[in-house]
């Protein structure tokens, strides 16, 4: 959608308009926002102090449950904003894992570890307490495995777990590859623990806590941030 | 003169990194409580609801209510005529180590951020400082503060032409651009003045200021209600996930400065707000 005319809207205009703001991410500093909308049947790009205030409430749908590893099937049904129910493995990774993985592909040309298949989590967990596998467990910020996102998607990785947004890059290898990103709430570990049921070291031991860990998941809460499907915003821009 | 004793400097560090660990900060607590009881948005609801029950959770269950148990911030602050043992902060990181091995809690300090990241395996050093203050007597504040909301703030020279509004902007850019990888709702620790190095230390000292409480002046209390409105406006959301609040609140800091300069730096505070004082004189 290409900008038809750049100006400011009236708050007249802004009120009565109903959208959903898209995040600016090209204009400077100053700008306080960008959002593309019909007006008078042409494509507008305009700009309001207000404009990032999003005006469409969210809805709460019926979870998801779905299995791991996941289908070619599975992935393709899911979509941004999806709520989902995890149930199955999935491996830990995190910076220096990421390193090692794709360090690995490189010279290999395929996966460490026979992660073909596999969901990543992207998260360093703490010791086992309270009598469960691992005392607490979340997402880390996924913007920092963007680097090696998109070369582990193309070899066979088809999810992945974390917080936040992804660059331009991982959304196009989620779109090529039939990935899905997932993303999950942070700083809610001590609950989201209760939702692991298994955890096996699998290697990189001298990593500590950004070791490779096979967990096994049950009832994980989390949400569709980027499908497989083409253009479509991310959880966050909605 | 009285002396702070360097045992009892460790002891309190490693007692609150213990507790801070496994207890959400009552203050934070307090304010999610109060913004999800009028929260509207269902999606909203649901992650304010998670944060709490997670925090429930780390309080019964002794477990971290984040697996990024943090670096280890600790001030020691000491009034006039009190002395400070020149060994204090080696007994603090012998009770870092102490406390993380023993809490299970995650081990999350490199060696060197640049030649050699490896794990040191006890999450020292701590990063310290001592205050010498007007205040009489001494305290300790402790802050575990996670890599995701550090990663997420930002020091801004702005000339000083740019002024409140240039502030406000700079506040707004760093928050649109970087909140939702801090966790939010956030505490934003805001620091304005002094010099590049001095800034940052200021917003963070900003996160420890009770949630709720009012600025130290009224300009000051004016301009972070402005800052949290603006900040509210982006309906970033919990988790991210769109909805009220993004921040439960904004503490400011301001101090002199030179001429040419307009320092700011903010400090964003996570839902897994974790810090504690203690008083030792």
């Amino acid at each position: 959608m290409s900008p038809a005319a750049i100006r400011q809207l009236t708050d007249e205009e802004f009120a009565s308009l109903d959208f959903e703001a898209v995040r600016c991410t090209t204009c400077t500093p100053l700008c306080l926002g960008h959002v593309h909308f019909i007006y008078r049947d042409e494509v507008l790009w305009a700009c309001h102090p207000k404009l990032e205030k999003r005006k469409r409430a969210t809805t709460m749908t019926e979870p998801i449950s779905l299995t791991l590893p996941l289908s070619r099937e599975a992935l393709a049904s899911l979509n941004v904003g999806d709520e989902v129910r995890l149930n199955g493995p999935v491996y830990t990774m995190r910076d220096a894992g990421h390193e090692r993985a794709l360090e690995h592909l490189r010279e290999t040309g395929h996966l460490p570890f026979d992660l073909e298949g596999a969901t990543l989590f992207y998260a360093g967990p703490t010791p086992s307490a309270a009598g469960r596998p691992l005392g607490s467990v979340g997402p880390t910020t996924a913007s920092r495995m963007d680097f090696a996102a998109p070369a582990l998607m193309e070899a066979g990785i088809v999810a992945c777990i974390g917080k936040g947004e992804r660059s331009q890059a991982v959304r196009e290898a989620c779109e090529r590859t039939g990935s899905v990103y997932f993303c999950t709430v942070g700083g809610v570990a001590a609950l989201l623990a209760k939702s692991v049921t298994e955890s096996t070291l699998v290697a990189w031991e001298d990593l500590g806590t950004e070791a490779l860990r096979r967990l096994t998941l049950k009832d994980f809460p989390a949400f569709v941030a980027l499908d497989a499907h083409p253009n479509t915003p991310s959880i966050y821009e909605r | 003169m009285e002396q702070v004793d360097a045992a009892a400097v460790s002891r309190a560090v490693g007692t609150a990194i213990t507790e801070c660990a496994v207890t959400l900060r009552p203050d934070y607590r307090q304010a999610l409580e109060t913004f999800a009881s009028r929260c509207s948005d269902a999606r909203a609801k649901s992650v304010l609801a998670s944060i709490l029950e997670n925090a429930a959770i780390g309080e019964t269950d002794r477990v971290p209510i984040c697996q990024d148990t943090g670096s280890v911030w600790v001030c020691l602050e000491a009034g006039p005529d009190v002395a400070v043992p020149g060994n204090v902060f080696s007994e603090v990181n012998a009770a870092v180590a102490r406390a993380y091995e023993k809490g299970r809690l995650r081990m999350s300090l490199l060696r060197d951020a640049l030649f050699d990241r490896t794990n040191t395996g006890d999450n020292t050093p701590a990063f310290c400082e001592v205050r010498f203050t007007e205040r009489p007597g001494a305290r300790v504040h402790v802050l575990l503060k996670g890599g995701g909301s550090d990663n997420a703030s930002r020091v801004v020279m702005l000339p000083p032409g740019a002024g409140r509004e240039g502030v406000r902007c700079a506040v707004l850019a760093c928050v649109r651009e970087k909140g939702v990888n801090a966790c939010p709702p956030l505490v934003v620790g805001l620091g304005v003045g002094a010099t590049f190095d001095k800034v940052g230390g200021m917003a963070k000292h900003a996160l420890l200021r009770e949630v709720g409480s009012p600025a130290a002046n009224e300009e000051a209390a004016l301009f972070e209600r402005e800052l949290l409105d603006a900040i509210n406006d982006l309906a970033i959301g919990p988790g991210g996930l769109g909805g009220a609040p993004t921040a439960v609140a904004v503490h400011l800091e301001t101090a002199p400065c030179h001429i040419a300069a307009l320092p700011v730096a903010i400090n964003l505070g996570c839902c897994a707000m974790r810090s504690a004082t203690v008083d030792l004189l």
